[in-house]
Order: C-alpha cells, then sequence, then structure tokens
C-alpha cells in the first residue's frame, strides 16, 4: 500500500535543472556564452546541457516516497545563474574593467601574450590571412583577424619591417609603463573566462596621444618597426594617422 | 479542515512520552489524540486529558491497513482537534507516510515532525542503528534536545544534528512554550519563498536598473564576472561529483581499504599519480576529497590528493606552458613546487592527525543529503545504481554548488573592488610580495586551468617568486574552495587545512626561491 508520489522538492531541483540545460543550450547555440566564456569552453557546456537535462528528466520521471520537509534554498544556485542571465546586463567594456587591473598589460605583457600561440599549429592560418598587400607593403588588419596578425607580426620580425599598417582598437593608456607619446591600440582578450579579460595590442608611438582619448575607438595608421624588448623583438607603430572608429564588439580568443 | 497531525520522532527511550507530559500537562485542554505504536516505561499521564490510542507495533507492521482503519474509525466517531503521533526510531517513515496517506485517514494532514534526540546517546546510535534515524531527522522541521546538559553538549549535538539536516532548528526540552509554538505555527511554503524572492530579486534588479543604468556601473562587471566564473566551473564541477558519485555508489568500501597502500608514501604515490591522471581543477577535486574520505582512504594521502591534483594535472600543464610562452622551467617549477607542498601538508596530517575526525563519527556509511540512507549496499541491480549515481551527483552537486555560487559572487567582488588597491604600490619585500600575491591567488578563486594567463600579467609587476607562489597556492585554496569544503568538514578542519596550505606553500616556494635559485 505504499504510495508513491511527486515530492514537490524533486520536480522544483527537475524544473531549476530543466531550465538551466535550456538557458545553456540557447547559449551554446547562439554563441551568447562568448560574453562570459571562450570558445573552448563549448564541448564543456554541451557536456553540462546532456548531465543537467538527464537530471531534469529523472527527477520528473522519478518517484519518490514524499518527504515531509521540502527544501528550496538550494536552487538559487542555478535560479540565480539563470536569472542574471536574463536578465539585462551588457558584456564588459575596457572603461568599466577595473583599470590597471593585473597589472593590466604593460606593453611588454601583451607582447608576450600575443606570443603563447605555438607557431607550428597556426603556419596555416597565416596563409589566409586577408589584408596583406605585398606589392604595396601594407598590412590592412581586419577585425576579425586582429590576434592572429599580431602573432604574425611577433613571428615574422624580418618579413614585415618598414609596411604600412591599420589597425583598430580602443585607445589603451598606462602611464606607470608608458611614456607620454606611447598608446595601444588594443582589444580585450578572454583567454578562459571574463575574468581574465586583458588588453591586448601592438605598442604606438604617436606625438598627439594627450589628446586622444582613453577607451575611444580609433583606427591606428602607421609604419611597423622592430624594438628589442627583454632580448626578442617587438612589433611598435610609428602613427601618422589616427581616425575616430566604430566600437569593435567581442573578444579576442587565443586558441 | 484537515485535523492536523503532529508526529514525533525519536530512539526508543529516548523520552517521547516523557515530552508529550510535559507539554500538554498545563496546556488549556483540547481535544487531543495521541497515538502510540509501542507502550514504553513511561505513561501518558492522565493530567494532560488526552485520548491515548495504542497501536501496537505489531499490527502496524503486519497489517498496516487495519492500523488505518483503527485510527480512522477513531478520529471518525470522536473528531479530535488534533492529533499527535509518537513514531520510534526503528520504523521507516515510509510506513507512517503510508499511513496517513490511507483513503481513512484522508482528513488527517501531517503537519509537522518533531524529532527528539538525546544528546548523551545520538552519537552512538547513528552509527549503529542503520538508516531509519538519520531518515527521521533529516525528514524534521525542528529537534528537541534532552539530556544535554552543558553548552558544549548541546553544541555537539547540535552539530550532529545539523550535519543530517543541514541548519535545523534545535530547542532544549524545557522550553515547552517554544515547542509547542514552532510545532503548531503556521508552516511557509518553501517553493513560494522560492518563487517570491526570484520575482523580488528580479523586480529589484529591473527597478535599479532603470534608474542607476546598472549596466554602465561595476555591478555590471560584476555579474559578467560571477557569470563567467559559474560557466567555467560548473561543468568541471558536474565532472567532479559524477566521478565522487561513481566512487561512493559503484566501488565498494572494501575494496578501497583493501587495495588502497597502507603506508604513507605508497598512498601518497598514488595519491599524486590520481592526481595527475585526473584532468580536473579545483571544483572537482574537492568532491572527490570528500568522498575519498568518506570511503576510508587515510586522510593524508586525500589531503595530498586533493592539493596536488589541481596543480598537477596536464590541462593545468599544458595552460601554464601555454600562457608563459613555452617557458618550461616555470611549468616545471610548478609542478614540482605543487607535488612537493602537497606531500608535505599531506604529512604534516599524517604527523598531526589531530582529536577531531574530519567527517563526523560513525556516519560514513550513509549517504549524506540525498535521502538515500540505506548507502551503496542496497542497490544491486545496474538500473538501481544507475539510479542511485544520478539521484547522489544531483544531491552532492546542489550542495557543493551553493558554495561555489557564494565563492564565484565573493570573487568577482574582489576582483572588480579589492585588486586596485591591492596593487597600487608594489612592494620590494620578497617575503611581503609573496604573501601580497598568494593572498590574491586565494582572494581571485581563478580556476586552476586559467590562472596562469592572469599570474603572467602580474609577471610584469612582480619578480617570478612571487607569481610561483600564486600559481601553486591558488588551486589549492581560495574563497571558494573554503567554502566548499566547509560544506562537509568542521570549520576548525578547514581551518586547520587553510593555514597548513598557505603556511607549506609559503615555506617550499620561498626557499625554493632564496636557496636554489638565489632569488
Amino acid at each position: 500500500m505504499e504510495k508513491r508520489t511527486h515530492s514537490p522538492q524533486a520536480l522544483l531541483e527537475a524544473a531549476c535543472c530543466l531550465s538551466f540545460a535550456a538557458m545553456i543550450l540557447y547559449l551554446a547555440v547562439t554563441g551568447g556564452y562568448l560574453q562570459y566564456v571562450t570558445p573552448k569552453t563549448l564541448p564543456y557546456l554541451y557536456f553540462t546541457v546532456g548531465v543537467m537535462a538527464i537530471w531534469g528528466i529523472f527527477g520528473l520521471l522519478r518517484r519518490t516516497r514524499s518527504v515531509q520537509k521540502m527544501r528550496a534554498a538550494h536552487c538559487l544556485t542555478l535560479a540565480i545563474p539563470i536569472l542574471l542571465l536574463l536578465l539585462p546586463h551588457s558584456a564588459v567594456t575596457s572603461s568599466s574593467l577595473p583599470s590597471g587591473y593585473v597589472g593590466a598589460t604593460n606593453p611588454g605583457t601583451t607582447t608576450q601574450q600575443a606570443q603563447q600561440l605555438p607557431s607550428q599549429s597556426e603556419e596555416p592560418a597565416y596563409g589566409a590571412l586577408t589584408g596583406l598587400d605585398e606589392a604595396n607593403k601594407t598590412i590592412t588588419v581586419s577585425d576579425s583577424e586582429f590576434y592572429l596578425w599580431i602573432s604574425a607580426l611577433y613571428e615574422n620580425p624580418d618579413k614585415y619591417d618598414g609596411y604600412h599598417i591599420r589597425m583598430t582598437g580602443f585607445v589603451f593608456r598606462d602611464s606607470t609603463q608608458m611614456k607620454d607619446n606611447e598608446f595601444v591600440p588594443a582589444r580585450l582578450m578572454m583567454t578562459c573566462c571574463v575574468a581574465d579579460l586583458t588588453p591586448v595590442g601592438l605598442l604606438c608611438q604617436y606625438d598627439q596621444t594627450g589628446e586622444l582619448k582613453a577607451d575611444s575607438w580609433v583606427t591606428a595608421e602607421g609604419t611597423l618597426h622592430y624594438e628589442d624588448y627583454q632580448g626578442s623583438p617587438e612589433p611598435q607603430i610609428t602613427v601618422t594617422a589616427i581616425t575616430p572608429a566604430k566600437e569593435v564588439a567581442g573578444y579576442l580568443y587565443p586558441m | 479542515m484537515a485535523i492536523p497531525v503532529y508526529v514525533l520522532t525519536g530512539f526508543l527511550e529516548s523520552g517521547k512520552t516523557t515530552l508529550l507530559n510535559h507539554l500538554f500537562q498545563q496546556e488549556p485542554k483540547m481535544r487531543r489524540l495521541i497515538v502510540q505504536f509501542e507502550s514504553g516505561v513511561e505513561e501518558i499521564s492522565n493530567k494532560t486529558g488526552c485520548d491515548v490510542m495504542i497501536v501496537p507495533k505489531r499490527v502496524l507492521e503486519d497489517s498496516p491497513e487495519k492500523a488505518a482503519m483503527s485510527i480512522g474509525h477513531y478520529v471518525a466517531e470522536t473528531p479530535p482537534e488534533e492529533i499527535w503521533v509518537e513514531w520510534n526510531g526503528v520504523t521507516p517513515l515510509t510506513e507512517l507516510y503510508a499511513l496517513f496517506s490511507h483513503p481513512k485517514l484522508s482528513g488527517c494532514r501531517i503537519q509537522r515532525m518533531i524529532h527528539l534526540a538525546d544528546a548523551q546517546t545520538l552519537d552512538q546510535l547513528l552509527g549503529r542503528t542503520g538508516s531509519a534515524l538519520p531518515e527521521q531527522i533529516a525528514a524534521c522541521d525542528f529537534a528537541v534536545l534532552r539530556g544535554a546538559f552543558t553548552d558544549a553538549e548541546f553544541r555537539k549535538a547540535r552539530r550532529l544534528l545539523r550535519e543530517i539536516n543541514p541548519g535545523v532548528r534545535v530547542v532544549d526540552d524545557d522550553s515547552r512554550e517554544e515547542i509547542l509554538a514552532r510545532a503548531t505555527r503556521r508552516k511557509t511554503n518553501p517553493a513560494a519563498v522560492f518563487a517570491m524572492s526570484i520575482l523580488v530579486f528580479a523586480t529589484l534588479y529591473l527597478c535599479a536598473e532603470a534608474m542607476f543604468q546598472l549596466s554602465q556601473t561595476r555591478v555590471n562587471t560584476v555579474i559578467n564576472i560571477f557569470l563567467g566564473i559559474m560557466l567555467q566551473a560548473i561543468p568541471f564541477l558536474l565532472i567532479g561529483v559524477l566521478i565522487s558519485s561513481a566512487i561512493q555508489v559503484l566501488i565498494p568500501q572494501q575494496a578501497i581499504e583493501r587495495l588502497f597502500p597502507k603506508n604513507l608514501a605508497g598512498g601518497m604515490l598514488v595519491a599524486i599519480l590520481a592526481g595527475f591522471c585526473l584532468p580536473v581543477c579545483d571544483c572537482a577535486s574537492i568532491p572527490i576529497f570528500r568522498s575519498l574520505v568518506r570511503k576510508g582512504v587515510p586522510l593524508p594521502a586525500a589531503v595530498t590528493f586533493m592539493t596536488a591534483t589541481p596543480v598537477i594535472n596536464p590541462v593545468v600543464m599544458l595552460s601554464t606552458y601555454a600562457a608563459f610562452n613555452g617557458n618550461l622551467s616555470v611549468m616545471l617549477g610548478r609542478v614540482g613546487m605543487g607535488i612537493l607542498s602537497a606531500v608535505l601538508i599531506g604529512c604534516w596530517f599524517a604527523l598531526r592527525p589531530g582529536k577531531l575526525p574530519a567527517l563526523s563519527a560513525g556516519y560514513d556509511r550513509i549517504m549524506c543529503s540525498c535521502g538515500c540512507y540505506g548507502g551503496a549496499g542496497d542497490a544491486s541491480t545496474a538500473g538501481e545504481k544507475v539510479s542511485l549515481l544520478l539521484r547522489h551527483s544531483q544531491a552532492e552537486f546542489f550542495s557543493v554548488a551553493k558554495y561555489l555560487t557564494v565563492g564565484a559572487f565573493l570573487a568577482a567582488i574582489f576582483q572588480v573592488a579589492v585588486t586596485n588597491s591591492l596593487l597600487l604600490q608594489t612592494p620590494t619585500d620578497f617575503a611581503l610580495s609573496l604573501l601580497l600575491m598568494m593572498a590574491l591567488a586565494f582572494l581571485l578563486s581563478l580556476c586552476s586551468s586559467s590562472d596562469a594567463v592572469v599570474a603572467k600579467s602580474f609577471a610584469a609587476r612582480f619578480p617570478l617568486a612571487p607569481v610561483m607562489g600564486f600559481l601553486v597556492f591558488g588551486p589549492m585554496m581560495d574563497i571558494k574552495n573554503v567554502l566548499m569544503l566547509s560544506g562537509g568538514f568542521s570549520r576548525r578542519f578547514v581551518a586547520k587545512l587553510l593555514f597548513v596550505c598557505f603556511a607549506v606553500c609559503f615555506v617550499v616556494v620561498y626557499t625554493t626561491a632564496r636557496f636554489f635559485v638565489g632569488g
């Protein structure tokens, strides 16, 4: 005569798991997850969707003896992320980053981070880089190839020295690390999740740097040259022209 | 209007009848029915003015139908205003629920479950008496404690109760009014509270957004970082709870006891090898650590496993290698110091076992929070095992993830608010900057597979040696780890573990830098 029913707690848990699975699936399919984590996370997100869906379905099917005491607070652990994901909020931009966070990139940091790409695996990608005009010795860095170009420039100092280059980024200045006439047209790079956003870009020399508004988006144009930085050549730009640019959405993700 | 049923549970001889006598002797008389399923030494006193009905335990067990019929009959003839049930500590609650879901008793609803525990015997009883008692403790709305003569005894018993029923209110058996008030107070529906709190939160958020343009402020950054950490950590936490539940459910305790090396060195070697083979970060290693300790793996080896895994696993090694542009010495230094620290931390726990058992005594066979109090032995077929695995992993996920949520939130706030001021001046003193780096590693709570990149950006302002402190200590301990650990262990143990980890990492990194590298 044992009567088995759905316990309300199990139903609530199942509902939370299923909505979480749906939310993550939505983020994964639409690419919305890229605001928080890198493309590397995608398989893990699908794994999460799978586990959550199994838990949810299992919870719906399972009939338990009713448990007198119902708990709900622990479900907040899934409800809060779902809620925050649904409620309006915008992506982190350079201006909302706590300035100077993690030594936020003096040129030395950016340079070495840019190099972390293992060269051999990316070799084919460089071949496919667009915007290279060897006849006129110019490089126009498109927004989608920002990171790849920086890596390529670091790895081929001889090839690109003296080229005319254009690239778009936000004005990043760190007075503790840069001279008065220096700035970086930078983009934010996410290595793992939004907690480790760091500006990445090439150091520019520009006499009117003082007139540039920090965090405003600009297209910098100039001549590429290499300086020695801690024993290895670092590409830098002697800027000839600055034009205001439209904000580029999205982050950089090193592979 | 249903007749409220109040159930008083408690082990044999725990004093249920005495408590009822005490409760009702001076109460205004009302038509109360007390149902007993056994007659103990004590009897319900006449002074209480209650009707007493004794259903022999034999009847309940052999023909529950008959028990329900006779109670139903009684209630139909002379309807009481409330019913109190004495339920003893060896009969599963399933029978109680079955009894009151009988059609004959449809007019009665179980309103409250009160558990009566004896502070003097609780500890021993829990270890010996099977699954009914913990089930009753887990199900009770509040507990009444008797036989606690000192504050220390009261706190100890309360801790035991709360391990099974987290946050349960424990009342002393003298406070008659409070017991009665709590029993008869109107019940709030947790689901309604849950829905309300979500609605209130969403409304407040939207109002704040409309009024202060929340998305233009630091709050927006905090939310983004929080979600980033959560999305990053949840998949690994899932891997962790699945592995740990598999250990709990599929591997019999005897196997671990037989196979796990008995001596210290062997145990640690196994721990480190296992740490190397499992590509999990710190979110996953903590649930595994908990289940290893539950399964009887010696504490030094388990601690070594927990502290070594997040530092030395292949994913972390690769990400460190990549972040420091192929600098092999940083990676090897991290792994080497990680292993050394983990072994030393393990040795500390071997040398000073401490008198407090990490997980509460005598209760390790019983599955914790998932309601499967019978333990893994109950599931025999493959289907049952899978079902138990799913239930257990889900329960474990919820029990650990709430600490992750709090930890991720704190870490997000720290990242936005505190790092700035901490980093304003770069200290020149080596020991000081090492301390600062380790403190930062603790506060930032980065996932161990990604912290190398952040460490790299610190390397621009700090010498390499303090940054190594960040790399070695960060994965072992941080805000979210401490919170997750405190879900399963006593506060004292967690504090000790934190202190030992910090001290050992500091000494290891400091000496390595001073004497071998010559920093």
